[in-house]
């Protein structure tokens, strides 16, 4: 029997613009907390090795720091780690491959997988990687395999990085593979990266070998359809689902009981950071009191949360004066918070009204406002609508 | 309200003044100055609003005329409301003073309030002010000179709030402070520049954001690029590496050529060895014959040259013997011609010679003459000198003043007799005439005295200046003088005697007696004389002057020089002492002269030109008999040259044998040549191999530089470390840059857009409520002749802030009540106030108190602001805002700038008021 962690995709160095650089850093820091969760569950599990399917950084042009500080988290491990070049960081001259620490000749632990070539782990497993050259590729990487000289072991691995064929609008450079791969190839397991959603693919007879792992680390807030962060993948079908991952840090661990036995495939969460994105329909100062409140007090680690939150709903211009202490909360206690309130609007009472414009020309303008950012599809509605909110903060600090 | 009556008494001058039955319109109520029309004003402030009948107010307690009898009293009649009011309050802190509001009924005068403070209180609660100078009668009271209107922040509270009850509100006070915080705010962005502390500009957040966006976005573009550059090199890569494999195919292939053609090449090498040889052979054999044949061929040339050159040396010798006996010829003719020469210059000489007897002549006849023109001068200078001696000494023995002179001695007697008229003037005569003989003794003004026998009935009289002292015998002394002396008279006989004595010197020195009369005409009949010899004496000397400007001196050395030369001349020409000095033979004597020269000078040409043609010659000779000589002795040595060439180039035999040999060594060696041929690749194999070489060369380039090529792709990948993180951080910073600006824009658009919100309502809030007034002002100032404008302007209050001309630009937008003449803003000034107080008075007619208005204006512009004021008075309640009637007070001293207001009621104040004593 076997067992091993097969994990794809960790994109260490990752590209994060659309926040702030202190921000940036932090998701980048999370992902190597959760590459030291995924040592720690390994060696709580007693795996034997560690497969790395592709893009374990996010570019071959990741810093020198990156490059070191996964180097020696993965050679440092308690178990033989293989890593395959993926298309993000594909095995090319000048690459992080081809610099110190990555091409140091006797590594501990780690192993890179430079060459389409049988590798053996201990005596009874055959390791068939299939590095990643270039980015794009019309091959499919795992074609070598089946001219592969027959070694004597009874394990029979593939590792690959690719889109697996499974629909016919995939981009054809995308590093193909066949969706008969494992059964043609006669592999007891192929462990695939590439893309971010786990997946596991039962073979025609049911069993289920070839398998994507996810992501170790979420990179999204899940419940959108885009990425947030400025991420996108290097393949030419950018919006895919597949890309998407599940708001989750997962990865699988495979146990294969003897040669040809069906494995047995288990997820396993190691993520560290929690990507949350939420709405919520506010309709009094109450509401908003209540969110605030919940926000400041009742969510666990905050510190480790990205929190979006989506405000919608209608609110008198007083409560819209406390969306600030709002913001002020999610800058304070979360490592990341983001207030969209376009989908809020102010609705001043009559007394409201009365009290800041009285009759004279406030009243007129504050008018005019009103039924300027009524209109959503005016244009300016939103200046109008910050105007509106401006009147009412100025024409307080006055009468105060 | 309007006023109705008003009773003054004891008020200031004023002893009593009545007014009743005053109408609505207008009234003109006109007096001089000093009448007390001021001082009906204050009463009428003072009575209505502005004190208490027991005010200690030092404007009420001057009102109190110096008599002091009587406490002043003031009653005023007016209307508000529908009713009609009288007030009468005496000044007085006794028993006397008081106040009484009374109200009419019919024809009685009903009390309405006693007490006096409660009447006062009342009858301002009935006018709605307080102060005279409050509510309404802020704008329609004007004391004397009051041109300018109030400031809109010192607008009385009363009469904005009956204004905002009529026309609207216009600003609230909310609305100020909001727009001032909001401007406060706006200047974050929109302060129109801004400047640091270092003196730069400082852009607004957005501009700055924007800078900052866009360094963001070059950073960013420029890590882009670089990772384009590196996918780009990426690319090259691989294609150099398939470039690279393919290079080293064609270099194996190009090598393994180059093998085979070395090997046959090494094959054929001794073949092509013996060919070579038997190539070699036959050159050698071949250059052999060419250079016999060539020595024969030169042996044969140096024979037929050096015959050439012995014929040639014959002919040249011949031709220098012919040239020396030419030579020879020649140099007889020229010594011929070299002596005729010499005999004519000789001739030429001895002929000049006698020219020096005929200048000796010449230069006699030139002395003789100008020695006796000399002579002629002497004699008239002698005589002109002569007759000018003659005229000094006439001068000299008559003398006379120059004209100066003269005058001042007819000056000296106008002055001597204005003096002496003066004195006889002031004289006093003593006149005495005895009744019988009588000596007196006489002394006046201090002289000597005088003993003087008066004889019976002889009258004497004596003048007389300041005294006299008379002794008669018998009677004693009598003394009569002046009772103070007249200076003017001692000083006038003093000046008189000064000038009296002046004249006789001056006189005298002419020989002329000064006591007659006529002495002046002689010595004026002098002076006459005197310049008419001057002018006599002055001729002669010119005319001396222009004989001999020197001096006669000189004209007599002259002459003895002149004769000096003429004693040199004839001692070395002793025989010209006996010739007549004549210039007929002098000129003929020269013509003989210069008629034989001139066949001389033509003889000797003819010679020099002889001789000059005969050396010329000679020299022809000479130098043709030199060049034969040169010739011979080239020709000489050519020949000798040729002899000794054709001994170096040996016998013809021997050089036809040697000739011979050669011709067959050659057949030999081509025929070896042709048994020794090579085949055609025989002959390529050489070339193949040096082209294989040459491939071999460049493909093994191509490939080194592919592989340098390689080298630096591969270093261009190594150096790109990090590059993902700079491009992750640039674009990280370039959307926080983005964010913040779009932030900032928001802001900044918001408060633009709040602020042009409030400037367009607070704009149209003023226009709505103002423009009825606007309108009804800038009606009036058209027909009073200001058409430049086009808007009366208001901002926040209900006075306007200026005028906008028809034509004003955004820079200049608006001009100032107070940047106009201050005739044309006390103009403009009084239309405000009377469109103001129209709709106020629209429910109740208003009173209008001008003291001495529109002094300033010009007569065309009074007349038709009186039109105005008329128009005012009237009223027009169908106006967009309506305006009511207007009762208007004028006092003026100058009743006819107002007759043309027609309909108005005039009051002569002068007839009615009755002045205190």
């Amino acid at each position: 029997m076997i067992s091993f962690f097969h994990a794809a995709d960790l994109h260490l160095g990752l590209r994060v613009t659309r926040f702030s650089g202190d921000c940036a850093d932090k998701i980048r820091g999370a992902r190597f907390r959760a590459l030291d969760n995924l040592i720690k569950l390994a060696q709580e599990r007693q795996a034997q090795f560690l497969l790395i399917a592709g893009d374990l950084f996010d570019d071959l042009s990741v810093d020198g720091i990156t490059a070191e500080r996964a180097f020696h988290i993965l050679d440092a491990a308690p178990l033989p780690v293989y890593v395959l070049p993926g298309n993000h960081d594909p095995l090319l001259p000048g690459g992080v491959w081809d610099r110190k620490p990555w091409n140091t000749p006797s590594p501990r632990q780690v192993r890179l997988l430079r060459e389409a070539e049988p590798v053996m782990i201990g005596r009874h497993v055959s390791l068939f990687p299939c590095p990643v050259l270039r980015k794009t590729s019309l091959q499919d990487p795992t074609a070598w395999i089946g001219q592969a000289p027959v070694q004597g072991a009874d394990f029979r691995i593939g590792i690959a990085h690719g889109s697996l064929k499974i629909h016919e609008d995939l981009p054809p450079d995308d590093h193909l593979i066949s969706r008969t791969a494992a059964r043609d190839l006669k592999l007891d397991y192929l462990a695939l990266g590439h893309w971010h959603r786990r997946q596991i693919f039962r073979d025609a007879d049911g069993v289920a070998r070839t398998a994507y792992s996810g992501v170790h680390e979420p990179m999204r807030f899940g419940g959108s359809q885009g990425f947030q962060t400025g991420w996108h993948p290097y393949s030419s079908g950018t919006t895919r689902n597949e890309f998407l991952d599940a708001g989750v840090g997962e990865i699988l661990w495979v146990r294969i009981d003897h040669p040809g036995a069906p494995p047995e495939i288990t997820s396993e969460e190691v993520g560290h950071l929690t990507w949350c994105e939420e709405e919520r329909a506010l309709v009094s100062e109450d509401d908003l009191s209540q969110l605030i409140a919940e926000v400041a007090v009742k969510r666990q680690l905050p510190e480790r949360q990205l929190l979006r939150l989506k405000l919608t709903g209608v609110l008198d211009a007083g409560a819209m004066l406390r969306l600030d202490e709002l913001r002020q909360v999610l800058k304070e206690r979360y490592l990341l918070g983001l207030l969209d309130t376009s989908g809020l609007h102010v609705q001043p009472r009559e007394e409201e009204i009365r009290a800041v414009a009285g009759q004279g020309v406030l009243r007129h303008v504050l008018e005019h406002l009103l039924k300027e950012s009524g209109d959503p599809k005016t244009e300016g509605s939103k200046v109008a609508e910050r105007a509106l909110v401006l009147l009412y903060q100025i024409a307080k600090e006055v009468s105060s | 309200m309007i006023l109705r009556g008003l009773l003054l008494e004891h008020w200031c001058c004023i002893a009593r003044l009545e007014l009743a039955d005053l109408p609505l319109g207008v009234l003109v109520l006109h007096a001089p100055n000093r009448t007390g029309k001021s001082s009906l004003v204050k009463a009428l402030r003072s009575c209505l609003y502005d004190h208490d009948h027991d005010t200690t107010r030092q404007e009420v307690l001057q009102a109190i005329p110096w008599t002091g009898k009587h406490a002043p009293r003031v009653t005023v009649t007016f209307e508000t409301g529908g009713q009609v009011y009288r007030i009468t309050k005496v000044y007085s802190r006794k028993k006397d003073g008081g106040a009484l509001l009374e109200r009419r009924s019919g024809e009685r005068w009903l009390e309405h309030l006693r007490e006096p403070k409660e009447a006062a209180r009342e009858t301002r609660k009935l006018l709605g002010a307080d102060k005279s100078d409050a509510s309404l009668n802020q704008l329609l009271w004007l004391d004397q000179g009051q041109v300018h209107l109030p400031q809109v922040r010192k607008l009385d509270a009363t009469l904005e709030k009956r204004l905002e009850e009529v026309l609207g509100t216009l600003v609230t006070g909310r609305d100020l402070e909001f727009k001032k915080a909001l401007d406060k705010r706006c200047d974050r962005w929109f302060t129109p520049r801004r400047h640091d502390h270092r003196g730069g500009v400082n852009p607004s957040p957005v501009t700055r954001l924007e800078q900052k966006r866009a360094e963001r976005q070059r950073d960013k573009e420029a890590l882009e690029k670089q990772y384009r550059d590196l996918e780009q090199a990426i690319n090259d890569l691989e294609r150099c590496d398939i470039q690279q494999g393919e290079m080293r195919k064609h270099v194996r292939e190009a090598r393994d050529e180059l093998t085979l053609l070395l090997k046959e090449r090494e094959h054929s090498q001794a073949r092509r060895q013996e060919h070579l040889q038997a190539r070699r052979d036959e050159e050698a054999a071949q250059q052999e014959t060419k250079n016999a044949q060539a020595r024969w061929q030169q042996r044969i040339e140096a024979r037929e040259r050096y015959q050439a050159h012995e014929t040639d040396l014959t002919r040249r010798e011949a031709e220098v013997k012919t040239a020396q006996e030419k030579l020879e010829r020649f140099e007889e003719v020229y010594q011929q011609q070299v002596a005729a020469l010499g005999t004519a210059r000789l001739a030429e000489e001895t002929h000049a010679r006698t020219w020096d007897d005929i200048e000796d002549r010449r230069k006699l006849l030139e002395l003789t003459t100008r020695s006796d023109a000399l002579q002629k001068t002497l004699q008239r200078i002698t005589r002109l000198e002569q007759e000018s001696k003659r005229l000094n000494e006439q001068m000299q023995s008559y003398p006379a003043p120059d004209k100066v002179e003269l005058e001042k001695l007819r000056a000296n007697r106008r002055q001597a007799q204005a003096l002496r008229a003066q004195l006889q003037a002031a004289e006093l005569v003593l006149g005495i005439t005895p009744s019988q003989a009588t000596r007196l003794r006489l002394s006046r003004d201090g002289q000597a005295a005088e003993e003087v026998d008066l004889s019976p009935g002889e009258k004497k009289t004596w003048p007389l200046r300041q005294r006299v002292s008379l002794e008669v015998a018998g009677l004693g002394r009598i003394d009569l003088a002046r009772r103070q002396e007249n200076t003017d008279l001692e000083r006038c006989a003093r000046q008189l005697a000064d000038l009296d004595r002046v004249f006789a010197e001056r006189i005298q020195a002419y020989q002329e007696t000064p006591q007659e009369e006529s002495c002046l005409d002689r010595l004026a009949e002098r002076l006459f004389q005197q310049e008419a010899w001057l002018r006599e004496l002055e001729q002669l000397r010119r005319q001396l002057g222009e004989l001999a400007p020197q001096g006669t001196g000189a004209k007599q050395h002259e002459r003895l020089q002149l004769e000096r030369e003429r004693r040199l001349i004839l001692q070395r020409r002793p025989e010209l002492a006996s010739w007549p000095p004549s210039p007929g033979d002098c000129e003929q004597r020269v013509s003989a002269f210069q008629l034989r020269a001139r066949e001389l000078e033509r003889q000797r040409k003819t010679w020099e030109a002889q001789e000059n043609q005969a050396h010329k010659a000679l020299q022809q000779a000479q130098r043709e008999c030199q060049r034969c000589q040169e010739n011979l002795t080239d020709c000489r040595a050519t020949a000798r040259a040729a002899q000794q060439e054709l001994q170096r180039l040996g016998g013809e035999e021997a050089l036809k044998g040697e000739l011979l040999r050669a011709e067959a060594a050659l057949k030999c060696a081509r025929q070896r040549l042709a048994e020794t041929e090579l085949t055609e690749a025989e002959k390529s194999v050489e070339e193949r191999c040096r082209s294989a070489e040459t491939v071999l060369e460049q493909r093994e380039d191509r490939l080194r530089r592919l592989e340098q090529q390689m080298a630096e792709l591969r270093g261009r990948l190594h150096g790109s470390e990090g590059l993902h993180q700079k491009r992750n951080e640039a674009a990280s910073a370039l959307t926080e840059v983005e964010q913040a600006l779009e932030q900032e824009r928001l802001e900044a658009e918001a408060h633009k857009h709040l602020r042009e919100l409030f400037e367009n309502y607070r704009e149209s809030q003023v226009h709505r409520v103002m423009g009825p007034i606007s309108g009804r002002v800038l009606q009036w100032a058209r027909h009073l002749g200001l058409s430049e404008y086009e808007q009366v302007c208001f901002s926040d209050g209900f006075l306007p802030d200026g005028l906008l001309r028809c034509d004003g630009t955004a820079e200049t937008p608006l001009v100032p009540l107070s940047e106009e003449s201050y005739g044309t803003e006390e103009q403009l000034g009084l239309l405000v106030r009377l469109a103001l107080g129209g709709v106020l008075a629209r429910t109740e007619p208003a009173l209008a108190i001008l003291d001495d208005p529109l002094a300033h204006a010009d007569p065309a512009k009074h007349r038709r602001i009186l039109e105005i004021l008329k128009m005012a008075a009237e009223g027009n309640q169908s106006a967009e805002a309506p305006a009511g009637p207007l009762q208007i007070l004028i006092l003026t001293c100058h009743p006819d700038r107002f007759d043309h207001l027609t309909g108005a009621r005039h009051i002569n104040l002068a007839e009615l008021i009755q002045r205190e004593p």
